[in-house]
């Protein structure tokens, strides 16, 4: 059996215990110290370096410029002379080959003296006006004519085909626009 | 032990007040400026994207505009130059006289268009042309002039054949409302945009 004796007083344990609380206390402070002291300079390191990247950045950003009023004035003209130039594309027909279409399908004996174009936004006519020896080569002919891709349809008077024998005949070609586009 | 804690109070009270600087001047004024450093470095990079993609596409357009410098001989000869009427008057005698046609041209307004015509305008300008010849003769004509430079626009036509008296020939004669195309726009194309690829 082991005895323990406390020989020690109350009030020189309770000055002991608050000395170890002060001496860890000032270890703990001694700690934050030193360790604020490291952060300190790391900090002041990591400002002066960010400090002088964004000087940096700051003079390359600057240092960039664009000329871009020689750009401007080019896309300027161009981008009118280019509207112009659909605009004008756009408004040209081509007629030589409708003609010689027209042309190559009038047989012989069929004389056209007038071809004349009418156009217009819709609908574009042309006016065939001749004459025909009979009223059999009339038919042919408007037969011939109507199988040109680009007529849409054809306005034959009656007076095409009162006579048997030559006559004199007005032929209205229609052709919609759209299908000399395609 | 009076002076034993007394020693250790002021060596603590020294401490915290030596922490406290530490974090109240140096830290904590430090760390602030590095925020707002960061902040500074981050409008900076997004400054300097916003550049880099103004570069890129400035590249692009540069590089669309030399294709275009490349047409533009092309295109401009679509159009003629009120400086150049006679040379444009020239050049339509000349396709009908290739063709084997005789040609009467009616400029119409020409003159009093092309007083008002302002630089990047393309004026259209309406022009009588009147061909004599045979019927081939005059189609090919007008083949040959709608793909002449300048552009010529034919808008309406009439071709008239008649008997030549005392021959047993025919004569036809063609009647063409066209549009032309003038325009004063200059363009600088000595110096020429350069495309530079990343390629």
């Amino acid at each position: 059996m082991m005895l323990t004796l406390n020989l020690i007083p109350q009030q020189f344990k309770r000055e002991l215990s608050l000395h170890a609380t002060y001496i860890l206390l000032k270890k703990i402070f001694i700690l934050l110290f030193v360790v604020l002291c490291v952060s300190s300079v790391s900090l002041v390191s990591a400002r002066m370096y960010l400090k002088q990247k964004l000087n940096e950045l700051t003079i390359q950003t600057q240092a960039i410029s664009f000329k871009t009023k020689d750009i401007k004035e080019k896309v300027t003209t161009l981008n009118a002379l280019l509207k112009g130039t659909r605009n004008a594309l756009e408004s040209t027909q081509s007629w030589a080959d409708i003609l010689t279409a027209i042309e190559s399908h009038i047989p012989m004996p069929i004389t056209v003296n007038e071809i004349t174009l009418e156009p217009d936004k819709t609908i574009h006519r042309i006016k065939l006006i001749g004459t025909s020896l009979s009223r059999d080569e009339y038919l042919e002919f408007e037969r011939n004519i109507k199988t040109l891709p680009f007529v849409t349809s054809i306005t034959s008077p009656v007076q095409n085909i009162l006579s048997m024998s030559e006559n004199a005949f007005t032929l209205t070609l229609i052709i919609q626009p759209s299908t000399l586009t395609q | 032990m009076i002076p034993q804690r007394k020693k250790i109070l002021i060596e603590l009270t020294l401490l915290t007040l030596g922490v406290g600087f530490f974090g109240g001047v140096v830290v904590f004024p430090v760390v602030n400026d590095i925020s707002k450093m960061t902040a500074g470095i981050q409008a900076q990079r997004r400054e300097l994207e916003t550049l880099y993609e103004k570069g890129q596409f400035l590249r692009i357009l540069r590089c669309h505009i030399a294709m275009v410098e490349k047409e533009l001989p092309r295109i401009s000869a679509l159009f003629a130059h009120p400086d150049h009427q006679l040379e444009f008057i020239t050049s339509l005698e000349t396709i009908a006289k290739n063709n084997g046609t005789s040609i009467e041209l009616s400029l119409g307004e020409l003159d009093k268009i092309i007083a008002t015509i302002s630089p990047q305008d393309i004026v259209p300008v309406t022009i009588t042309i009147t061909l004599h010849g045979d019927r081939d003769q005059i189609i090919r004509t007008i083949s040959v002039l709608e793909t002449s430079r300048p552009l010529i626009a034919i808008r309406d036509f009439s071709l008239r054949t008649q008997d030549i008296k005392d021959e047993q020939q025919t004569s036809t004669t063609a009647t063409l409302k066209a549009t032309s195309f003038w325009t004063t726009t200059t363009y600088d194309s000595k110096t020429k945009t350069e495309c530079i690829s990343t390629h």
